[in-house]
C-alpha cells in the first residue's frame, strides 16, 4: 500500500513538534487540545492500519486502550512502579488481550467480527466501570505524571512533545513497515486471502501481528493518557469512544496513515473553535462519517496525496533534486 | 428479587431485542448485510409515535399507520442513498456506512427529544391496567399484547419468505446475484423493497414496544449488540430462532442483573455474543447458513 501524502504529513509533524518547542507559555490551551489530538492519532493509526491493511475491522479498540490506561494507572498509583515500568507493562497487556482477540477474530469476517469487537469493547467498559479496583464509575484519580528517567514531564509542553514524539516514532514505523516486504504481503492479504495463502503468505499469523500492533498501539495511548491526565474515568473508554476512533479513520480515509494523523489534528481542535455549536458535533460527525464512505472513501490522504504531487513538482522547478519511490507517488 | 419476576421483565426486554433481531434476520435474508442502524431505527419509531400521537391526539390506529407508511419511505431512501452505491465495496464499508447512520439517527434523537427516554402515555390495546395472575406472579395484559405482535410478525415473515414468489425472490437476489438476474429477478427493486420492509417492520415494532420500555433514550449500539447476539445464539436465519435466541439473552441478563449486579447485565450479554460466535457461529437452530468465518 503506497502511502500518499507521507511528504505533506512530515511536514505535518515538523510544524507541530516546533510550534511545541517554541510555544510560548499563554499558548497553553492549544497545546492541551493537540495533546489529546495525538494520544488520539496513536490509536487511530492502529485502527487505520488494522482496517487499510488487512480488512479486518474493530469498533471496540478503545476497549485495549482502558486496558492500558487502567493498568498503568493502577501500577503507579498504587504500586508507585517507575512510569517506564508501568506504561511497557500496560502496553503489553494490552497487546496480549491483543493475542486472544485476535484469534478469536481470525474465526470471523467483515460483519461478525464487527459485532464480536463491539461487544469485547462492551465488556472492558462494564468491567472497569463495575470493578472496585478500577474505581468504579467515579474512576481512578491522582495518576502521578509521565516521566523518562527521572525527569518528570510535569509542564504542558513536555508532555505535548513526548505525545507527538511518540506519534512520530509510531508513524515512522507504520510506514516503513507498509513498504516492506510484510506491506505488500499485508495488501496481498487484503486483496485476496486465498490468493496470499496461495502465494506462500502466512495469513493467520500477518493478521493475527497486526491486530496485536493495533492493540498494542491503542494500550500505548492508554497508558499515556492516564499519566497526561492524571485522572480516567470509564466515561472515556465507551462504546461511542470507538467510533469516534472510526470516524478518525473515515476522514484520514481508509488505510491512508497520513491522512488519519491530519484528520486527528482536526477532528480533535476543530470543535475548540466551535464551541457553540457543541451539540451539533456527535451528529454531524456520524454525518460526515456516512457521506465521506459513500462519497468520498479516499479521505483527507487523498488531499494529502494531491498536496505532495504540488510539492514533488514544485521542486521539480527548483534546483531540487527529491529522491523518491516510483511507487511512493503513484506515479507507476 | 424475585426469580418469576426476574424472569418476566427478562422475556419482556427479550422481545424487544427480538424486534431488532427479526430486523437483522429480513435484512440479512434479503441482502446478506447486517444493518447495526436496526435498533436505531426502533427507539426512532417509538419517539416519531409519541410526537405524532401529541400532534393528532389520541388516534393510536392512525398513528401506526402514518408510521408504517413513513418507515417504508425512509426505509426506501436510506436504501437509495447510503447502501445501494456500496453494495460491491469491500466489506468493512457498508459497516461503517451503517454504524454512521445508527450513530446520526441516535445523537440526532437526542438532539431533537433530549437523552432520557420518555414515558409514552398512550395505549395501542385496551385497558393498561388489567393483568393475569398466575399464583404469585402479575403478568399485565399489555405485555401478553406484545408477545402476541412479535409472534405474529415473525410467522407473517416466515410465511412472506418460505411461501410468497417476492419472498423467494428476494432470498435469491441476496444468495446469488447473477443467477437470480438470469433468472429475470430484478435485483435491484428485490433489495431496496427488503430495506423498506425492515424499516417499516423497525418503526413499527419501536411504537409497539413503547408503552412497556419508555420511547427512546438508552438504545444506542448496546441494545443493537446485545439483539445481534440473540439473533446469533438462534442463527441468523431462522425467524424462529432469532426470537427464541433473543429471549435466552433477554432473561440471562436480567438473571445476571438481579443475582449478580445490575452494573453486569451488559458485559454478561455481550459475552452471550462472543461465546456463540466462537463456539457455534451458525446458532442453535441453524437454518440458514451465515457465512460467519
Amino acid at each position: 500500500m503506497a502511502q500518499h501524502g507521507f511528504i505533506s504529513v512530515g511536514f505535518v509533524f515538523a510544524g507541530l513538534l516546533i510550534f511545541g518547542a517554541v510555544a510560548p507559555f499563554e499558548m497553553i490551551y492549544p497545546i492541551q487540545v493537540l495533546s489529546l489530538a495525538g494520544l488520539i492519532a496513536i490509536q487511530a493509526v492502529g485502527l487505520n492500519l488494522l482496517i487499510g491493511s488487512t480488512g479486518q475491522i474493530s469498533l471496540g479498540q478503545v476497549g485495549f486502550a482502558a486496558i492500558g490506561a487502567y493498568l498503568s494507572g493502577g501500577l503507579l498509583k498504587m504500586e508507585h512502579w517507575p512510569f517506564e515500568l508501568a506504561f511497557v507493562c500496560g502496553s503489553m497487556v494490552a497487546a496480549l488481550t491483543g493475542v486472544v482477540v485476535g484469534f478469536s477474530a481470525l474465526r470471523l469476517r467483515g460483519q461478525y467480527l464487527a459485532m464480536a469487537t463491539l461487544a469485547f469493547g462492551g465488556i472492558v467498559f462494564g468491567l472497569v466501570y463495575e470493578l472496585e479496583i478500577t474505581g468504579g464509575p467515579l474512576g481512578m484519580l491522582r495518576i502521578p505524571p509521565m516521566s523518562i528517567f527521572g525527569y518528570r514531564l510535569l509542564s504542558p509542553q513536555d508532555k505535548f512533545l513526548a505525545i507527538w514524539l511518540v506519534a512520530a516514532i509510531v508513524t515512522a514505523a507504520m510506514l516503513s513497515l507498509l513498504w516492506s516486504r510484510i506491506g505488500r504481503a499485508l495488501a496481498a492479504i487484503r486483496d485476496d486471502e486465498v490468493a496470499a495463502a496461495a502465494l506462500g503468505i502466512n495469513v493467520a499469523r500477518y493478521k493475527i501481528s497486526i491486530f496485536v500492533i493495533a492493540a498494542a498501539l491503542s494500550g500505548i495511548s492508554g497508558a499515556m493518557y492516564a499519566s497526561y491526565l492524571g485522572g480516567i474515568a470509564p466515561s472515556r473508554f465507551g462504546l461511542n469512544e470507538s467510533i469516534a476512533l472510526l470516524v478518525v479513520v473515515t476522514v484520514g480515509g481508509l488505510g491512508s496513515i497520513p491522512g488519519t494523523i491530519v484528520a486527528a489534528v482536526l477532528l480533535t481542535a476543530l470543535p475548540e473553535f466551535m464551541r457553540q455549536y457543541e451539540i451539533y458535533r456527535p451528529t454531524a460527525y456520524a454525518a460526515a462519517l456516512v457521506l465521506l464512505i459513500v462519497l468520498f472513501p479516499g479521505g483527507l490522504g487523498q488531499v494529502l496525496a494531491w498536496a505532495d504531487r504540488y510539492i514533488v513538482a514544485a521542486c521539480r522547478l527548483l534546483p531540487i533534486r527529491l529522491r523518491t519511490r516510483p511507487d511512493a507517488l503513484g506515479a507507476s | 428479587m424475585d426469580f418469576g419476576q426476574l424472569l418476566i421483565s427478562g422475556l419482556t426486554s427479550g422481545m424487544v431485542y427480538g424486534l431488532v433481531a427479526l430486523g437483522y434476520h429480513i435484512v440479512f435474508r434479503a441482502t446478506q448485510l447486517i444493518d447495526f442502524a436496526q435498533g436505531e431505527k426502533a427507539a426512532f419509531g417509538g419517539l416519531a409515535a409519541l410526537a405524532l400521537l401529541s400532534a393528532i391526539g389520541d388516534h393510536p390506529w392512525l398513528a401506526l399507520v402514518i408510521v408504517a407508511v413513513g418507515g417504508y419511505v425512509l426505509g426506501w431512501l436510506y436504501e437509495r442513498a447510503v447502501l445501494r452505491p456500496i453494495y460491491d465495496r469491500p466489506a468493512m464499508v457498508p459497516i461503517i456506512a451503517t454504524v454512521g447512520v445508527a450513530q446520526f439517527v441516535y445523537f440526532g434523537d437526542g438532539l431533537i427529544w433530549g437523552n432520557s427516554a420518555l414515558p409514552f402515555p398512550y395505549s395501542f390495546g385496551g385497558d393498561r391496567s388489567a393483568a393475569v395472575t398466575l399464583g404469585s406472579l402479575r403478568i399485565p395484559v399489555e405485555r401478553i399484547w406484545v408477545w402476541v405482535l412479535v409472534l405474529a410478525v415473525v410467522t407473517a415473515s416466515s410465511l412472506f419468505f418460505e411461501r410468497s414468489r417476492r419472498g423467494q425472490a428476494m432470498i435469491a437476489a441476496a444468495d446469488n446475484r447473477l443467477g437470480a438476474q438470469l433468472s429475470g429477478i430484478n435485483v435491484v427493486a428485490m433489495r431496496s423493497q427488503a430495506m423498506s420492509i425492515a424499516t417499516m417492520l423497525a418503526l413499527l415494532g419501536g411504537a409497539l414496544i413503547a408503552p412497556f420500555t419508555l420511547a427512546g433514550g438508552a438504545i444506542g449500539l448496546a441494545i443493537a449488540v446485545k439483539s445481534f447476539a440473540g439473533a446469533m445464539i438462534g442463527g441468523l436465519g431462522s425467524p424462529y430462532g432469532v426470537i427464541i435466541g433473543s429471549l435466552i439473552v433477554g432473561v440471562t441478563e436480567s438473571l445476571a442483573a438481579g443475582y449478580l449486579s445490575y452494573g453486569y447485565r451488559d458485559p454478561v450479554a455481550f459475552s452471550l455474543l462472543l461465546l456463540v460466535l466462537l463456539i457455534r457461529p451458525q446458532g442453535i437452530f441453524g437454518g440458514l447458513r451465515a457465512r460467519v468465518g
